[in-house]
């Protein structure tokens, strides 16, 4: 027997297995953001289902019109003598499903005797701090970080993939030296072709942009401005006159400004 | 030695040996079911993903890789998500962790996966030690905590704060005081949560007593992952607007307490 919990015309009740292609469904609301976040497809939500910490009351959806707008699954977990009720994923539409949610994740939890909740809110709810979360304290238990450990990979992933570049190229051939390496970005019928080649064999004619992996990690996301960049020296570029398509082009690299990382994506 | 220090893959069969190792390099890692969660019954799990580090027959390095799409506003990329770095306590200063990390990088780069993240504490030892390694600081948007018994987060906070700062906990472990923290009427002290031997003795009255209120908790919670500058500024912040009070048991302890929190300051 499912428990449900009425609302003003949001109902949340604990969560069943026929719930879960609607629940998928939920997560082409972050379509369209400016953020960058971690796959989440249906092996993933029943990777996070399968957490053992996670109990069937523990996992809570949001029903509104018969139609599922959001759920949160929490693990109760204990970690130096501290009760975290950790809502390891969160999902919702809007933010009234949001803020019902939250108000059973807070009942659940006080129910557990928990000394803090930590929850992450998706991304299009995060544009400013929800008023909902008024009491709750904005915080990162941990920071990120990156590092590029492939350049020819990523080059090649960037260019087949994003559209923008893809454009700004055409017709093109750009050498990216980085740390010391040096690979030509060409322009080709069905897309972008990435080659390492030697240094030597370079026309000197050729647009040769210089910079670390350090650096190329910090322009994608977006911990370096482009322009300052390029003053003082962090980026190189041999031919004055390309400056701005040399400019255009680091900023059509930039993927994000942000990463969106839920509790239970932390590994 | 290093050259007889392998490093290998994981194999099936040694996961109640890696648990135990883990549990002796974090204090309190966790069982065997938080391991089979985080690595055998990942999506993407891959024996390789797994790297060990071996001497005379014994694990003495631990390092996990997760490989996962990343969505981006145009586009999609493979990435690698690093966890559970941890090297033996005696094998500690011989660049092992540099040495388990390339091993990752290594098999990032056979899996076609670019970029790799990790987490860590700001201004930890890892954290320094990441950074000679070529990382650079991200940004998260942010998580949500709700506090319900600050004296305890705060406690906790503070104990992984000193884990993973060994020049701060030194300074700590030679004070000849006490620092204690009070929220309400609950109270811990620093010297009860190092967990080494205190070998100095101190009178009743060789103490600091910081006392906070709800309103210092959302300076206080989020201090570990702040940089040093900000850390000053949001402990004079605190300090100005009286959302802590310092207590101090003695004269004799004004004045120890302004040479060691010179130290402490260069050491945060």
């Amino acid at each position: 027997m499912l428990k449900r919990y009425s609302g003003d015309e949001i109902i949340i009740r604990n969560y069943s297995e026929s719930d879960l292609d609607e629940i998928i469904k939920l997560y082409s609301t972050f379509q369209n953001l400016p953020y960058a976040y971690l796959s989440k497809d249906e092996n993933f939500i029943k990777y996070y289902l399968k957490h053992y910490n996670v109990n069937a009351d523990s996992v809570l959806v949001s029903v509104k019109d018969s139609q599922i707008t959001g759920f949160a699954i929490i693990a109760i977990t204990i970690e130096d003598d501290v009760k975290y009720g950790n809502v390891i994923e969160f999902q919702a539409i809007d933010s009234q499903s949001a803020e019902k949610l939250i108000q059973k994740v807070e009942e659940y939890c006080s129910k557990k005797d928990v000394d803090a909740i930590i929850v992450a809110l998706p991304p299009h709810l995060q544009k400013q701090k929800p008023i909902f979360l008024k009491q709750w304290v904005s915080f990162n238990p941990n920071i990120m970080i990156a590092k590029c450990v492939s350049p020819f990979n990523l080059l090649k992933q960037l260019f087949s993939t994003n559209n923008k570049l893809k454009k700004r190229i055409e017709g093109k051939s750009v050498i990216f030296r980085i740390d010391g390496v040096a690979y030509k970005v060409n322009s080709i019928k069905d897309g972008v072709d990435i080659d390492i080649v030697q240094l030597s064999e370079i026309p000197k004619n050729k647009l040769i942009i210089d910079l670390t992996s350090q650096n190329l990690t910090k322009i994608l996301f977006g911990k370096l401005n482009i322009v300052l960049a390029i003053i003082t020296g962090k980026v190189k570029v041999n031919t004055i006159r390309k400056i701005g398509f040399v400019v255009k082009l680091l900023n059509d690299l930039r993927i994000t400004d942000a990463v969106y990382v839920s509790p239970g994506d932390l590994v | 030695m290093e050259k007889e220090i392998l490093i290998r893959n994981y194999n099936h069969g040694e996961e109640e040996e890696i648990v135990n190792f883990l549990n002796l390099c974090y204090g309190k890692w966790g069982d065997i079911n938080k391991w089979k969660y985080r690595y055998l019954s990942y999506p993407t799990f891959d024996k390789d993903n797994i790297s060990i580090l071996e001497y005379e027959g014994k694990i003495i390095g631990h390092g996990g890789i997760h490989f996962r799409e990343m969505i981006l506003p145009n586009g999609a990329i493979l990435v690698g998500l690093l966890g559970d770095g941890a090297i033996h306590p005696n094998f500690r200063g011989m660049k092992l962790h540099s040495r388990i990390l390339r091993h990752r990088f290594e098999i990032a780069c056979l899996k076609s996966a670019p970029l790799v993240f990790g987490w860590t504490l700001k201004g930890s030892d890892a954290y320094k030690s990441d950074v000679r390694a070529g990382f650079v600081e991200i940004k998260q948007l942010p998580a949500y905590i709700k506090i319900i018994r600050p004296e305890k987060v705060l406690k906790a906070s503070l104990k992984d704060f000193l884990a993973k700062n060994q020049r701060v906990r030194k300074v700590f472990q030679e004070t000849d005081f006490d620092m204690i923290f009070q929220f309400k009427e609950h109270t811990f002290s620093i010297q009860s949560i190092i967990a080494t031997p205190k070998t100095l003795t101190f009178s009743e009255k060789d103490y600091v007593k910081i006392i906070y209120n709800e309103k210092a908790i959302k300076h206080l919670v989020n201090f570990r992952n702040m940089s040093k500058v900000k850390r000053i500024l949001s402990l004079i912040y605190l300090l100005i607007f009286m959302k802590i009070r310092v207590k101090i048991g003695s004269i004799r302890m004004f004045f120890k307490t302004v040479l060691k929190g010179w130290t402490l300051v260069k050491t945060l």
